[in-house]
């Protein structure tokens, strides 16, 4: 496959206009850095805020739940490892040569996270909270993930997403991961089902707004 | 000191010549798009794309590998970034023709149905037609004559438009529509010098 910079190939023919038109509109591109280099980027910014709500949270009060309940210290951990592969996976979906089955990074960490929730949920001890302490809870992960996603969709577009749906809901799952992970700290009752149902439905709703606006998010630029 | 392509050979060339591009070489850019193709072809043929399709599929690669230029690692290997963008299009290009509404379930709307393929002298009709098009978009105002070629004959959008001219998303709207005028005037102009 030698290149020939004199002779276009016979089929290259039909397609000479729009080869013009690409060299013609050809500027020198600086290629993104590596995919673990931005996801490390995401996490320190995401870190930030984080850290801020930590330091006016009960931290004791958090520590001594967590403590007290292996469920919520799975959950805990389930949440945070889903927001780092999430994202990881979103980063390495906007490489075209890269696997698309990258994709399946989060999903053991996201079952482990619904799995030790469910089963928090359903202890004994799990009792109803009031709506409007569940709907502060939505508020809360929507609040702090909608800009978490708006984050990691402008690392997102430095690369080129063959599957903008995927790249925009794994960034939202990515967000909305990260923000229920900072939740944990400000949660000061026990899970509940209808708590976990609105958790729930608040992180599918961020990943369903990402895989919706993902093509307009991500490809705006291209 | 720099790989000159030329001295490659394969998958190497390729990808001096795409790490070339990505600094903003020309010649090497354009030498990597004409050889890639061939390439593009027959990765689409293999998924099953042929036809008319299969220029569609040619141009939208091109088009997508322009974008995506940046995402090219040269650490890596060329064949396969270029193969996953192909194979993306491919499946667009045979999703786009599967949405098209065929009856087969009717048996006799399936007797009735008028064979797919070309008629005799559909072949000669066609080139004809598309001469005489061809024709009439070669007189048209170079503005024009873009707007209409890509936007009307190539189906890209409006954005992609403007990247490859240059032109504002404005500027294309009034030269497409002008286009059009023209283009409806000089082949009914035709039609009738024809018919009478």
């Amino acid at each position: 496959m030698p290149l020939r910079n004199e002779e276009p190939s016979p089929g290259a023919l039909p397609h000479a206009r729009l080869i013009d038109a690409l060299v013609r509109s050809l500027v020198p591109v600086r290629r993104p850095g590596s995919p673990l280099r931005r996801m490390l980027g995401w996490l320190v910014v995401v870190a930030f805020p984080g850290a801020g709500l930590a330091a006016v949270a009960d931290l004791k009060g958090a520590l001594s739940r967590h403590a007290g309940d292996p469920d919520l210290v799975l959950a805990a951990v389930g949440s945070i490892a889903t927001a780092v592969t999430a994202a990881a996976a979103a980063i390495l979906a906007t490489l075209p040569d890269r696997d698309p089955r990258w994709a399946l990074l989060p999903a053991p960490s996201l079952a482990l996270w619904i799995g030790a929730s469910v089963s928090g949920a359903g202890a004994a001890h799990g009792a109803p909270i009031s709506l409007s302490d569940a709907c502060a809870c939505v508020g809360f992960i929507l609040g702090l993930g909608v800009p978490f996603a708006l984050l990691l969709a402008a690392i997102l577009r430095n690369g080129y997403a063959l599957h903008p749906s995927l790249s925009g809901g794994l960034a939202g799952l990515a967000a909305a991961s990260a923000a229920a992970s900072v939740l944990g700290l400000f949660h000061p009752f026990a899970m509940a089902l209808n708590d976990l149902a609105l958790h729930a439905l608040a992180v599918a709703l961020l990943a369903g707004a990402g895989a919706g606006f993902g093509r307009r998010l991500l490809r705006a630029s291209a | 000191m720099p790989v000159r392509p030329a001295a490659l050979s394969g998958e190497a060339a390729l990808s001096a010549a795409m790490q070339a591009a990505q600094i903003g070489d020309a010649a090497a850019y354009r030498a990597l798009l004409r050889d890639c193709v061939p390439v593009i072809s027959a990765m689409a043929r293999a998924r099953g794309v042929q036809g008319a399709a299969l220029d569609d599929v040619v141009q939208d690669t091109l088009l997508t590998l322009h974008r995506a230029r940046a995402t090219y690692d040269p650490a890596r290997p060329f064949l396969p970034w270029l193969r996953a963008i192909t194979q993306r299009r491919a499946v667009d290009a045979l999703r786009r023709k599967g949405r098209r509404p065929q009856e087969v379930h009717e048996p006799l709307a399936y007797e009735a149905r008028a064979d797919d393929g070309p008629m005799p002298g559909d072949d000669l009709a066609r080139c004809e037609r598309a001469t005489i098009l061809a024709a009439a978009v070669a007189h048209l105002p170079e503005g024009q004559r873009e707007a209409i070629e890509h936007i009307a004959l190539r189906e890209l959008s409006l954005e992609e438009t403007s990247t490859l001219t240059g032109r504002t998303k404005g500027a294309l709207k009034v030269n497409f529509h002008r286009g059009l005028k023209a283009l409806r005037a000089s082949l009914s102009s035709r039609k009738e010098g024809t018919d009478a």
